[in-house]
């Protein structure tokens, strides 16, 4: 196994650059909380909280007022809403393929951005969590669809897929939770002990559960770290199946689709991917000590995955669209048809350049390895995915069986504010993430490095004397 | 290969000219990707709206949000009542009036407020169903802003200052026999009224007493004076016709009979395995009506051509008629014309020409020959004299009166409840003559245009609120009973002002009434009692239906037919629902779809597709792009100039334009105050409902109009199969005979029913014990003889306490009716088949709305019916995507929320308010269903078939709606059930409907439908 | 350096899991608890009301039956409130100048209704048909326990949704022969004698196995009054 790791080191481009040693991992990552911070930090977090006021804004006016204040209609009852759900859900999805299923893989290469990944996760299905409750039309008694004990002697209905949602995004979201901060213990107690002031140093004791890096704690931390793995791989894909089922069990031409749970799995591994390279991206130039860590070999790597991912999805599109017309099926065929010539066809076909035309970009080393038009091509992901949550939810409504029910849905204004404001929350909640918790995994770092370069003082590209006998036991410092 | 690229189906132009769309029009919409309204409501999110609906929620959500609210006041009476039973209705009969001629009615009336109207059986003109304006009437008991006081220049005044006032003037008049006094008032058939007005005029000889509708029938009395030498009143037996042409005529929908004639003219034409006969209706008309839309033949024509097209008809049934005409038929038309003559002349005494009271005394004069010389007299047509108290000619009436005052001999005006400040004919400007008067007292119900000018207002109570009497179409007198305490303190009814004037103030109307009555000896004194119970009781008076006049054509010499030149014509004519503007304040009435153009809140210039075109309103690839907003035009009539809305609708005649009457009101109320386009102001006496010489110029500004169909229809591009869907199975009788089935026309259809299903179907078998016996409900609805005149729609409404979502909303897709009555079109945009179809919610056995609900807030009950419990539901709305029929409605807001506390009388008690974000949809009225259930439970018996009646099939006119339990295999629905051509909405998704349809059959004329249908096919 | 933590800080942190763990259950059952408490549903609370009225008195120690002034029970929805009429038809010549009854009699002579306090109170979208249920064995006292005890009028049921479903979901719990319904002092017959005298009393045909328990009587009536039991949860037999 390390074997493996070691000659994909040798022979790819580094996974670390420059002199490395634990201390310098440390103080590079540790010290982050505690230096000051860049003035793009500052205007980042203004914008995010600009974003979230909005966003608190929005809801008070639409519970007050009411779901009217947004576009939906009959027949396009769901939308913003739902579209923002699914899009931010699938986002979710990156971090906890990142950590579980890439570490289960023995993936050398996640180690440096799985802390990032899963962060943005947890954010992500929080902005993601929020919707179905708001979109209902008396989110005051949603709690109905939790089968507490009551007083009505009625359950939830558990055939509907919404039901099932629940359960699902609030497995996840604990799950993530738990897996990010279990994580987190070690470099927490990292930064405790460099902290300077008394009230980082208390904070940070408390949340690293006085880690003492024992080697009794590093057995327990591995075990309990592989178990939540374990555990959070079939969640990868049982959420995003789940939520396709949302639709998939409809009668709706154009949601009553087979091929709905892998295709949204893809497609939200695929989006989530673009979301954390265009979250990395930016961070490499506002805090360049980054660069070390996350090398060309790490984006390249993500790129790599976007276009695989990339690919199954635009499979799912030519699908869809196959099927429309083999199923000779009227409704089916009308449907497809409309996607693509009816009043939303400019939808449609930036849906399909996005998603299926750009990525081919990345077929490119060079493509893949310019920051520049990397960035720009996971921010035209991002879009093309909403698009494709758009192209689902609002084009198979608006004219579906019966003529006589037909109509168009356009978003308002509060349907924009909420959308913005969940950007800006998710933004925030990025930023200040920055800002107090060391936004790589310092252990998992120096595990990696003393794998790859053996006892301390080993320097970059020099092969270590002799292999490490035991489990690794680098310290968190200090 | 034409057929293949063309539509069957479509529901509008935009449809229509899907293939021919073109790339211009692409970039348009492009541009327009999002509809207008995408942006912010601010009408909503004003400040004040803000707070205000922020209480609101806060209580619901606290109000939800604890179960045990302090238990409110409970009120108990201190005298026990005579016969109401707390908790259970009573049934009133009283009779709704429109423009003086009533309708019968049965008043619900709970706990000492009426919340529903239903025909009375025993009355003539309702034979036991209702329209739509009698439904709303109901609407206008409650209005809000009903006038409530007396009023002097604006200022509140006591009745006193009032009465006082008005002696004196009198007293004045006195002397001069009354020569300065002149009554305006309605059409009145009120036999008391009528009796209260001649003693007035007995005492002030030289008084003048005047009547003025806006929508009249004075040519039809001069028609008949024409064909008969004297005025009479034509009482049409549709029933008898096997063949009717009805000439610029919405009989079927209009007038005061119209109830009754839709009914005879479904009875003529319902198909059933055993009954096979249709009667067979031809139309000629310049717009299309709702009785256009149920011919077997229309033939678009102007107004003004619609003569000579009757004289070639009189010419070909051999009747003598000489008359001058300039013009000539087209081709078409006397093709047309001619295979119409044939067929009237192989059904001789069982025939039967109509004409509408647009067209000149002379097409009457025409008609009555044509039926005269088929022999139809006294068959399919009789006539009676005129049932009103003083038949006259109101555009004379009205005429004179406007003279009279400009002249200055009119010192005292009362005015009884007409408005003509609004609706008298432009030329005469009658709203500046008014304060010419010096005295004017003016008694309605709201304070109108014409109060507004007059000295006097008179508030104006509800006929619901005082006893009163009018007669129907026939002459059957009906006595008003009140149903409630009067609202308000000050309102009078006519008769009381009119006691009041004749110094008999102290009366009460029940005394007058009841005295006048007694005064009739209709029976020996001794039986009065009994006779006056058993009116009231009943409804209607017995024996006071006027006699049957036997008459012979005696044609005077005819005035020249209208100069028929091809010239550019716009067309007056009632609004389909706000008639001649008096329920402009009615929101149920004016958010119900017009019965053709399914336009709610306003009213349009209709035009063809054709000569919106020409005129530039329109162009040919952006025909598509008519949805919402819709072109302004301006329109000049000699000299006279109005701005309307501009709208295509498919089978308006070219070359002219069809305003609707009733709209662009000033002071018609908070509802109905500038809504639409003033007609009124284009209309002169000389030309009361057609007038030549029009120019329309666009003005380049848009107008939004709401529709409750085609939201946005913009074009898809090249394929048909939303048209080719299995929605609808239409036939030809001939085609029935041939096969029962249809099967040629059964598109998606499933043949016999059984499909496959994933999931285990609900058992609906009897239990064959009769104690347990378990019902299985469902509705069979047969389009063949739904007029889609809406009174279903308004009734549902009532009784199920729907709310109205405003012009706004309704733009946005949120109306809320439960039952809408779909509308397709069918052949050449010129003149196409039309077809409409109520649709319901349609009980699916498998239901798809079911199993997506995570709170199951909507589930299946024992007897089949799909609940949804509004206290249960939280709002996702998966339901109503989910549904294929797109039955289901949501509460965006929180529409029931009445400032106006009078609005709570209006609420059914049986049935829940919505709240805010709740879905809602029809529920078979499971409030009737219940009610029934539990009284036959309590009798140990079953319920009996027609015992359960929805409010739907209870206003229908032409009982096209059908509801029962089909585990009896004896029921009316079982057997309907049965028949050959029942077809389901969208077999083929296996949603099994309790919902079904029998086929829309036609019975064309061989000779026309030839090229009928090649028009059909391309 | 100074560590930041003591020891006893482990016991801190341990406390703190197992209390907030602690708390978490309080909270749910302490909540559900109160929800379900006549401090919450006013169960058993009498509310003030205009006139003392004791339906102890009037139903128990008179013995006046319930349906002297609910008379539209059997025939409505609503038992209905007795008009003054109905009081004055015996206070016209008992207690006719108490001073509790002065409100009666304003009542009664000037037209005027009396304002009560509601009792018994269902959401609006709750359709309760009094009538149905006392014609097919309901007895008053199974929703209005105690009532013939009452000094002041309380509510003896919170009338959750649950406690509806109860019963209507198996009948035969709480039916009883038809003609026992306005029986305040009804018990379920214990010995085959007491239910033989019972069902004959009644003229309730019974083939074969005599009923031993409410069980059993309550399956022979459900039967014997047609009442469609299957049917009795359906969402619109209550809510439309």
């Amino acid at each position: 196994m390390q074997q493996a790791i070691r000659a994909q080191a040798v022979q790819e481009a580094p996974l670390f650059e420059g002199e490395q040693t634990y201390e310098r991992i440390t103080a590079q990552i540790g010290d982050i909380p505690f230096e000051k911070h860049p003035i793009g930090w500052t205007v980042a977090f203004g914008l995010g909280f600009a974003g979230t006021t909005l966003l608190i804004f929005a809801i008070a006016v639409l519970l007050l007022i009411g779901l009217g204040i947004w576009g939906i209609n009959q027949p396009v009852a769901w939308g913003f809403a739902i579209i923002n759900f699914v899009w931010w859900i699938g986002i979710g999805h990156a971090g906890t393929l990142i950590s579980a299923i890439l570490l289960l893989m023995r993936q050398a290469w996640r180690m440096s951005i799985n802390r990032f990944a899963e962060a943005m996760t947890i954010f992500a299905v929080m902005c993601a969590g929020l919707f179905p409750l708001i979109h209902t039309g008396r989110p005051w008694v949603a709690y109905w669809l939790l089968p507490l004990p009551n007083w009505l002697a009625m359950w939830p209905q558990f055939r509907s897929p919404l039901e099932w949602d629940v359960f699902a995004v609030s497995t996840y979201f604990t799950v993530s939770v738990l897996f990010w901060y279990m994580g987190l213990i070690p470099d927490l107690a990292a930064v405790r002990d460099r902290a300077k002031s008394q009230l980082a140093k208390v904070i940070n004791g408390i949340l690293s559960w006085g880690w003492r890096n024992s080697a009794i704690h590093w057995m327990r931390f591995e075990s309990a770290y592989l178990l939540l793995a374990g555990l959070s791989t079939p969640l990868v894909l049982s959420v995003h199946s789940v939520v396709s089922l949302d639709f998939a069990i409809s009668i709706v031409p154009g949601w009553h689709v087979t091929i709905f749970p892998p295709y949204f799995v893809a497609g939200a591994i695929y989006s989530g991917f673009a979301m954390v390279l265009t979250l990395v991206i930016p961070f490499r130039i506002l805090y360049p000590k980054l660069r070390e860590y996350i090398t060309m070999h790490h984006i390249d790597m993500m790129a790599k995955v976007m276009l695989a991912t990339g690919l199954i999805v635009f499979y799912g599109y030519m699908m869809e669209a196959f099927f429309g017309f083999y199923s000779a099926n009227l409704f089916e065929k009308y449907m497809i048809t409309n996607r693509m010539t009816g009043p939303y066809w400019p939808v449609y076909w930036a849906l399909i350049f996005c998603n299926g035309i750009v990525i081919q970009a990345l077929w490119f080393p060079k493509v893949r390895h310019n920051l520049f038009w990397l960035f720009i091509i996971s921010l035209i992901v991002n879009i093309g995915m909403w698009l494709e949550r758009f192209v689902i939810v609002v084009t198979s409504l608006h004219r579906d069986f019966t003529p006589s029910g037909w109509g168009m849905y356009g978003p308002t204004f509060w349907d924009w504010a909420t959308y913005i404001g969940t950007l800006g929350f998710f933004v925030m909640m990025m930023f200040i993430f920055a800002r107090f918790v060391p936004m790589l995994a310092m252990a998992e770092l120096k595990d990696l490095w003393y794998r790859l370069y053996g006892h301390r003082g080993g320097h970059n590209g020099h092969a270590p004397a002799k292999e490490p006998t035991h489990a690794p036991t680098s310290g968190g410092g200090a | 290969m034409e057929r293949e690229r063309d539509p069957m189906f479509w529901r509008s132009l935009n449809e229509r000219y899907a293939n021919k769309r073109q790339l211009p029009l692409y970039r348009e919409q492009l541009a327009r990707e999002f509809p207008p309204e995408a942006a912010p409501h601010s009408d909503l999110v004003s400040r004040r709206q803000f707070l205000k609906l922020m209480g609101a929620s806060l209580a619901m959500a606290g109000l939800s949000a604890c179960g045990y609210k302090p238990q409110g006041p409970v009120i108990a009476r201190a005298k026990i009542p005579e016969e109401a039973l707390p908790g259970e209705s009573l049934y009133y009969a009283t009779a709704v009036t429109l423009s003086g001629y009533a309708k019968g009615v049965l008043a619900r009336v709970y706990e000492g407020r009426p919340i529903k109207l239903e025909g009375n059986e025993l009355h003539p003109a309702s034979l036991g169903s209702t329209d739509a304006f009698t439904q709303a009437e109901i609407l206008n008991l409650y209005d809000p802003d009903r006038s409530q006081n007396l009023l002097k220049f604006g200022q509140i005044q006591p009745w006193q200052a009032f009465t006082s006032e008005l002696m004196q003037q009198l007293a004045i008049q006195q002397a001069k026999k009354g020569s300065g006094v002149r009554l305006l008032t309605g059409i009145i058939t009120s036999p008391t009224l009528a009796d209260q007005i001649q003693t007035f005029l007995k005492a002030y000889p030289q008084a003048k007493w005047y009547q003025w509708e806006a929508v009249n029938h004075d040519n039809v009395y001069e028609g008949t004076r024409l064909a008969f030498g004297e005025w009479l009143n034509p009482i049409y037996r549709v029933r008898q016709a096997k063949v009717i042409l009805a000439l610029d005529s919405d009989f079927l929908y209009l007038g005061p009979a119209a109830v009754r004639y839709a009914r005879e003219f479904a009875d003529g034409r319902r198909v059933r395995e055993n009954q096979r006969e249709m009667n067979r209706l031809y139309v000629a008309e310049p717009m299309p009506t709702v009785t256009g839309f149920s011919a077997d033949h229309r033939l678009p024509i102007h107004s003004s051509r619609i003569g000579l097209l009757a004289l070639a008809i009189a010419q070909a049934v051999g009747a003598s008629v000489q008359v001058e005409a300039a013009g000539e038929l087209t081709p078409d038309e006397r093709k047309w014309a001619e295979a119409v003559a044939r067929d009237l002349m192989a059904h001789r005494g069982e025939s039967l020409v109509i004409v509408g009271e647009a067209q000149p005394p002379t097409v009457h004069a025409i008609a009555h020959a044509i039926n005269a010389t088929l022999g139809n007299l006294g068959k399919t047509v009789v006539f009676t004299a005129p049932p009103e108290a003083k038949p006259t000619l109101c555009t004379n009436d009205i005429r004179t009166l406007a003279k009279e005052i400009e002249a200055g001999q009119v010192e005292v005006l009362i005015m009884l409840g007409t408005n003509p400040a609004y609706d008298a004919p432009a030329d005469l400007n009658f709203a500046e003559l008014i304060p010419k008067v010096p005295f004017s007292v003016h008694l309605s119900r709201y304070t109108d245009e014409t109060s507004a000018l007059c000295v006097w207002h008179v508030p104006e109570s509800h006929p619901f609120e005082t006893w009163g009497d009018a007669r129907a179409f026939d002459g059957t007198v009906s006595i008003q009973q009140p149903l409630l305490y009067p609202l308000y303190a000050n309102t009078r009814s006519a008769l009381e002002l009119m006691a009041t004037i004749n110094g008999q103030g102290g009366k009460q109307p029940f005394e007058l009434v009841q005295s006048y009555w007694k005064g009739r000896n209709l029976v020996p004194a001794a039986q009065f009692d009994a006779f006056w119970r058993k009116s009231v009781h009943d409804g209607i008076v017995p024996r006071t239906a006027l006699p049957i006049k036997s008459v012979a054509l005696r044609l005077q010499p005819l005035p020249p037919l209208p100069e028929a030149g091809q010239g550019f014509e716009i067309r007056f004519a009632p609004d389909p629902t706000l008639y001649d503007g008096r329920f402009a304040n009615n929101t149920w009435l004016q958010e119900l779809p017009k019965p053709v153009s399914r336009i709610c809140w306003d009213n349009v210039a209709f035009m063809s597709l054709k000569t919106a075109q020409e005129l530039g309103v329109v162009g040919t690839e952006s025909v598509a792009l008519v949805h919402d907003s819709a072109p302004l035009v301006q329109i000049r009539v000699n000299g006279r100039t109005l701005v309307a809305a501009a709208y295509p609708i498919p089978g308006h005649v070219d070359n002219a334009i069809t305003l609707h009457l009733g709209y662009g009101r000033t002071r018609a109320g908070s509802n109905g105050s500038g809504t639409g386009f003033n007609a009124y102001t284009l209309r002169s006496s000389d030309a009361m409902w057609f007038a030549r010489g029009v120019e329309v110029v666009t003005t380049g500004q848009r107008y939004t109009i709401a529709r409750t169909e085609e939201h946005h229809l913009i074009q898809h591009g090249q394929l048909d199969s939303t048209h080719h869907r299995p929605i609808m199975l239409v036939g030809t009788l001939q085609e029935f005979k041939e096969d029962p089935h249809l099967e040629k026309h059964r598109h998606g259809h499933a043949k016999n029913g059984e499909l496959p299903s994933m999931y285990r179907g609900f058992k609906y078998d009897r239990y064959q014990n009769p104690q347990n016996y378990r019902y299985a409900w469902a509705m069979v609805i047969d389009p063949t003889v739904c007029i889609g005149c809406g009174a279903c729609v308004i009734a549902c409404q009532a009784e199920n306490n729907i709310p109205v979502v405003g012009k706004q909303e309704v733009v946005r897709q949120r109306e809320m009716h439960w039952l809408r009555i779909d509308r397709y079109f069918k052949g050449p945009v010129e003149n196409p088949r039309t077809y409409q179809l109520p649709v319901p919610c349609m009980h699916c056995e498998n239901a798809p709305c079911e199993l997506v609900c995570p709170v199951a807030a909507t589930v299946h009950s024992e007897e089949g019916l799909n609940q949804m419990v509004y206290n249960r539901c939280v709002g996702t709305r998966y339901c109503s995507n989910n549904c294929p029929y797109k039955v289901r409605r949501f509460n965006y807001y929180r529409y029931t929320y009445y400032k106006q506390p009078v609005l709570h009388l209006l609420q059914n008690p049986d049935v829940t308010v919505r709240g805010r974000g709740v879905i809602e949809k029809c529920t078979y009225c499971v409030q009737r269903i219940n009610h029934a259930r539990i009284q036959a439970k309590k009798e140990n018996r079953r319920i009996r078939d027609g015992e359960i009646i929805p409010a739907c099939q209870q206003a229908c006119p032409t009982k096209a709606i059908v509801f029962g339990d089909i585990n009896d295999p004896d029921s009316e629905v079982s057997r309907l059930r049965r028949e050959p051509h029942l077809f389901a909405m969208l077999e083929e998704l296996n949603t099994k409907p309790r919902t079904t349809y029998l086929a829309r059959l036609e019975n064309p004329n061989p000779e026309l439908s030839a090229e009928a249908h090649d028009a059909a096919s391309h | 350096m100074a560590q930041v933590f003591k020891r006893y800080h482990n016991t801190v942190a341990r406390a703190t899991i197992g209390g907030g763990l602690l708390a978490l259950m309080a909270l749910i059952f302490g909540g559900s608890s109160i929800t379900r408490s006549p401090w919450w549903t006013r169960a058993g609370e009498p509310p003030d009301q205009p006139v003392p009225f004791s339906h102890k008195h009037h139903a128990e120690e008179l013995g006046i039956d319930c349906r002297y002034c609910h008379w539209s029970v059997t025939k409505s929805a609503h038992a209905g409130i007795p008009p003054a009429e109905v009081c004055m038809t015996c206070h016209s010549q008992i207690w006719t100048n108490s001073p509790l009854l002065q409100i009666v009699r304003d009542t009664y002579q000037q037209d005027k209704p009396i304002v009560w306090n509601k009792v018994n109170d269902l959401p609006e979208f709750v359709y309760f048909d009094h009538s149905i249920h006392v014609n097919k064995g309901i007895g008053c006292n199974e929703c209005h326990a105690g009532i013939e005890k009452m000094q002041l009028t309380a509510k003896s049921q919170p009338f959750s949704m649950w406690f509806c479903l109860n019963c209507h979901r198996n009948p035969e719990q709480y039916i009883r022969p038809k003609g026992e319904v306005f029986n305040m002092y009804y018990k379920v017959p214990r010995t085959a004698e007491e239910m033989r005298a019972l069902l004959e009393k009644h003229g309730i045909p019974w083939n074969g196995q005599l009923p031993r328990n409410q069980q059993e009587l309550g399956a022979l009536l459900v039967k014997h009054y047609n009442i469609h039991k299957e049917q009795l949860s359906d969402c619109s037999i209550c809510h439309r």
